[in-house]
């Protein structure tokens, strides 16, 4: 009870508190940065390399495929983002104050907590041309005894790869604009634009898109930029020849040259100019987008026989979900397939061995669950103890929201190496510290993005009251603050979780092979073609953030089931 | 060894003062004492980790060093051995000279060129020491002390022995072609049905030495430093004949397997017809797990295949050194090539040498199984040496050139 009253001191700690957040968990993106600039200038002294030249830059441009490559990275992020936003409001057109909803969440929020990688590893079993579905149409439908030779898995122009990332990234997308939607009285702006005369088409996409995609602009550049320099998808759905930027980053850190660094450097500096120039050409289309829609508002164009083509786009818009979803059906399949020759639709012979080996995971599943643990906890810890302690609306909170968000709008490949070499000079790389850090700076921006506004929408008047009543200030946020943010503080844990389970890059580089997880194996194994230990992988992979899920689910309704109007801002 | 007869005593205390290192007895007591540091240590085995059946053996191996040295030996699973030299580069760029990640790493040919080149190995000769050594013998397989040509000067320790075998399906292809001029005949008559892992793979760069060799008719220069050669005149014939087959290859060219799993996979999916491993066994064993369907048999050219032998380093900056020359010394003991040469455990041939081992040893690797699609070791009689480790780098770039722009034709 005895608080230190003395304001300076106050401010001072705050302060120190502030600038600890940035320094631990901002700085690193820029350090990473800055740590890959001076290789990119032709400066690594400890290669004999001291004077800065253009030679890793002429380097660089002269890589077999470079043009292609860079092209490959542009128009796959900025296609997939803008496809996942068509469907994903798409989506929400059909479903939103529909009866299907309640029915949709609950395929959205294991498919959100899907990883990346493990979506990859379904979708490669499910459409290559030896894949299940042409294994289910084959020879009925198809009449091929041998599978056929198309270019598919992978596609030589990335649009498998769109295809994925769009299976990923429209139930996020739809999760964070069902959130924005809660908010917005949809029905009643639905009803006016109806009265008017205006399609339901026309009234959601002039109406009430515009005011759900103004809140959710931050997560659209997220997976803008990430789909731009996307790597353990690509690894398994691009194409090879030439690959897109990040791989081929990755490829020159990973070379036995160590002098392939120096290109790969400037690799990663273009990687991040791809990413802004992809945000610059998004802000464009954005731009031009919001003329198009201005024109028909101004024209009063009702729509009025789109509204016929409704079903078929929102089916059209449900086909990645499908695919990613029978794509995991394949992954299964494959865990427990004794020997599967093509065309057979189903495993000729079933088998449990691949699940009996599971001593062989069990380690890797385990560093999943801690990290996962860990790095959520922390961030949540990190996230709170900010909230509590930073001044509200000062200045240097913007600044520290923005370096919260500079693992949203850098590409990982870019910092993480530079990040990796500091680290490895401290002989840190490796440690649990340094992987449950890396993995924490990733999730922190998430976390941020569910617990502020629901810290910020807390009620005061019940401190007010509590206050009254004789509570102190860490009695009211363990009696009130959190039992009244339990719904936000689960959706955290859950994507918290679902984030750190995914991260494969930042694994791979801070872990330095040492410290592993279920997806670094998930991902080796499917590149290695291993197809039933890649399905138990990814089943292992997919079931951290479902039992999560599960139990966090199941802790609220035990806790918070007899109180009404808890949900809010949660998973529900 | 032999430690009985006193003459050989007093030499040893001799030696123990002037050259401890290369005596007997003291290799005896080094290596005590090397048990003695090692046990509690853990061992970062980095070894490549895309085959299902070489990851049990290592656990297998693991769970046996755990029970009798107590060192704990933990498998960091590489998808490119070139990733794990890079960050010993790293680390030494950094100025990390000791407690390094990797202690044990699985390597040869070009990397371990590349390794010595940059300094990354331990600066001492430690092989000669092991005592599982003498089960070997340099002079009847002198590859195990000259990786790719490579002096190994007792830095890398043997592991296995390898040769290039060809996969193919008896149910589709009635008679394989083997030889390079075949395989271009096959390939122009079968559109789509055959292609190889895509270089910088191992294997993909292995097929690409194999067709240089073949179709420069085994050139002198490829032995010698790629520097000393007119590189593009003595590879042209190579690239003509990729240039003729590449429209023809699976998915025209356009796309390649990332390595031979990989191969082998679409192998038993039937989208292709001929597959290629490193490993005589690797059929045989894939058909015992259902990955290949059980009508596959294994070939190899005419005029020999690629043939070399796989070894493990151990790094400068390891932080286990000690225990990692145990797990090397294990590896190589009659015990564990044995279980390693077995085709239902791995198939991979033996660097030890029969008139070294005891009877029972010798008896127990003639009664392995040789598995249904193995050829005997009569049929994999004609081996090809590797071309010298410096074309290695040249031929993926060249390739990389030739045909990963993404604008060839299809």
């Amino acid at each position: 009870m005895i608080v230190p009253r003395n304001p300076l001191l106050i401010a001072f700690s705050r302060k120190m508190i502030m600038f600890f957040v940035m320094i631990a968990f901002g700085l690193p993106v820029l350090l990473g940065i800055f740590g890959v600039m001076l290789p990119a200038m032709g400066y690594f002294p400890a290669l004999g390399f001291e004077q800065l030249s253009f030679g890793p830059a002429r380097q660089f441009l002269e890589t077999p495929g470079i043009v292609a490559a860079s092209w490959l990275s542009v128009k796959t992020g900025i296609l997939a983002t803008a496809l996942s936003l068509v469907c994903c409001f798409v989506i929400l057109i059909g479903v939103t104050n529909s009866r299907a909803l309640p029915l949709m969440r609950r395929w959205l929020g294991p498919l959100v907590a899907v990883p990346h990688s493990a979506m990859a590893i379904g979708l490669v079993f499910l459409l290559a041309p030896s894949g299940w579905l042409m294994r289910l149409l084959s020879p009925a439908v198809t009449g091929f005894e041998q599978p056929p030779d198309w270019s598919l898995v992978p596609d030589p122009h990335g649009w498998l790869l769109v295809f994925g990332l769009m299976a990923k990234e429209i139930p996020f997308l739809v999760m964070v604009s069902l959130g924005a939607i809660a908010t917005l009285p949809t029905l009643k702006l639905q009803h006016i634009g109806n009265s008017l005369g205006y399609s339901r088409l026309a009234a959601w996409g002039l109406l009430i898109l515009p005011l759900v995609y103004r809140q959710i602009r931050l997560p659209v550049v997220a997976v803008l930029v990430f789909s731009l320099s996307v790597v353990d998808m690509a690894l398994l759905l691009a194409p090879s020849l030439p690959p897109p930027l990040a791989i081929l980053v990755l490829h020159g850190f990973l070379d036995a040259d160590l002098a392939a660094r120096l290109p790969a450097s400037v690799g990663a500096l273009v990687q991040i100019g791809i990413g802004i120039g992809g945000v610059a050409i998004w802000l464009l289309v954005e731009f031009l987008f919001s003329c198009l829609t201005n024109t028909m508002r101004r024209r009063g164009w009702r729509l009025g026989i789109a509204d016929k083509l409704l079903p078929l786009l929102v089916g059209a818009a449900f086909v990645p979900l499908v695919a990613a979803s029978a794509g995991l059906g394949a992954a299964f399949l494959w865990s427990v397939a004794g020997s599967w020759f093509f065309p057979n639709a189903f495993p000729q012979k079933l088998h449990f061995l691949h699940w009996q080996d599971y001593a062989g995971y069990l380690p890797l599943f385990k560093n999943s669950v801690w990290l996962a643990s860990a790095a959520t906890l922390s961030a949540i810890f990190v996230v709170l103890l900010w909230l509590y302690t930073a001044p509200r609306h000062a200045l240097p909170t913007k600044w520290l929201v923005g370096m919260l968000y500079l693992p949203f709008f850098i590409p990982q490949i870019s910092f993480l190496l530079g990040m990796q070499i500091s680290l490895s000079r401290f002989g840190l790389d490796g440690t649990w510290l340094a992987v449950i850090w890396a993995h924490v700076i990733f999730i922190l921006p998430y976390i941020w993005f569910i617990l502020a506004p629901a810290h910020r929408a807390l009620d005061t008047r019940f401190d007010d009251i509590a206050a009254t009543l004789g509570a102190a200030p860490w009695q009211r946020f363990w009696r009130l603050h959190l039992p009244l943010m339990a719904y936000p503080l689960g959706a955290a844990v859950f994507i918290g979780m679902s984030v750190s389970v995914a991260l494969y890059l930042p694994t791979l580089f801070v872990g330095s092979g040492r410290i592993n997880s279920i997806t670094v194996e998930a991902v080796s194994l499917a590149a290695g073609g291993s197809r039933g230990p890649a399905g138990v992988a990814a089943m292992l992979q997919i079931a951290i953030p479902l039992l999560s899920l599960t139990l966090i689910h199941l802790a609220l309704r035990w806790r918070f089931s007899r109180f009404s109007g808890m949900h809010s801002g949660g998973l529900q | 060894m032999n430690l009985t007869r006193p003459c050989s005593l007093i030499s040893c205390c001799v030696l123990l003062v002037f050259a401890w290192l290369h005596s007997a007895a003291a290799d005896t007591k080094h290596f005590d004492n090397l048990m003695a540091a090692a046990k509690g240590q853990t061992v970062y085995f980095n070894a490549w980790g895309g085959d299902a059946k070489i990851n049990s053996y290592i656990s297998w191996a693991g769970d046996i060093i755990k029970q009798r040295h107590g060192i704990t030996l933990s498998h960091v699973k590489l998808t490119d051995t070139a990733s794990a030299v890079s960050r010993i580069l790293a680390e030494k760029a950094a100025g990390r000279t000791s407690d390094g990640s990797i202690d044990l790493l699985w390597v040869n040919g070009e990397n371990f060129a590349a390794m010595k080149r940059a300094d990354l190995l331990q600066p001492t000769p430690w092989v000669p020491h092991l005592p599982n050594w003498r089960f070997s013998d340099a002079t009847a397989l002198p590859a195990i002390v000259s990786d790719f040509a490579e002096p190994t000067e007792g830095k890398e320790s043997p592991w296995g022995r390898a040769q290039l075998v060809f996969a193919y399906d008896t149910a589709r292809v009635a008679a394989p072609p083997k030889s390079a001029a075949a395989l271009a005949a096959f390939i122009a008559a079968n559109p789509g049905r055959f292609t190889f892992p895509q270089p910088p793979d191992f294997i993909g760069v292995s097929f690409l030495k194999q067709m240089l060799i073949e179709t420069t008719k085994s050139q002198p220069a490829l032995y010698r430093h790629v520097d000393e050669a007119d590189f593009e005149t003595v590879t042209a014939p190579l690239w003509a004949w990729l240039d003729a087959a590449q429209p023809h290859l699976w998915r025209r060219g356009t796309a390649y397997p990332q390595n031979y799993p990989v191969l082998r996979q679409l192998l038993g999916d039937g989208e292709i017809d001929i597959a290629m491993a490193f490993n005589p066994a690797d059929a045989s064993a894939s058909i015992a797990r259902g990955e290949l369907p059980d009508s596959v048999r294994t070939y190899i050219h005419d005029g020999g295949t690629l043939a070399n032998v796989h070894f493990l380093a151990i790094p400068f900056n390891a932080a286990a050194p000690e225990a990692a020359q145990i797990v090397a010394n294990f590896l190589l003991s009659p015990e564990a090539q044995i279980k390693k040469a077995d085709s239902r455990v791995w198939g991979d041939p033996t660097v030890l040498s029969m008139p070294r081992l005891s009877a029972a040893d010798r008896e127990a690797f003639l009664a392995l199984p040789r598995g249904v699609a193995t050829l005997s070791d009569a049929a994999l009689g004609r081996s090809l040496a590797e071309p010298h480790p410096s074309w290695v780098p040249r031929l993926e770039a060249a390739w990389q050139q030739r045909y990963a722009s993404g604008n060839q034709p299809g």
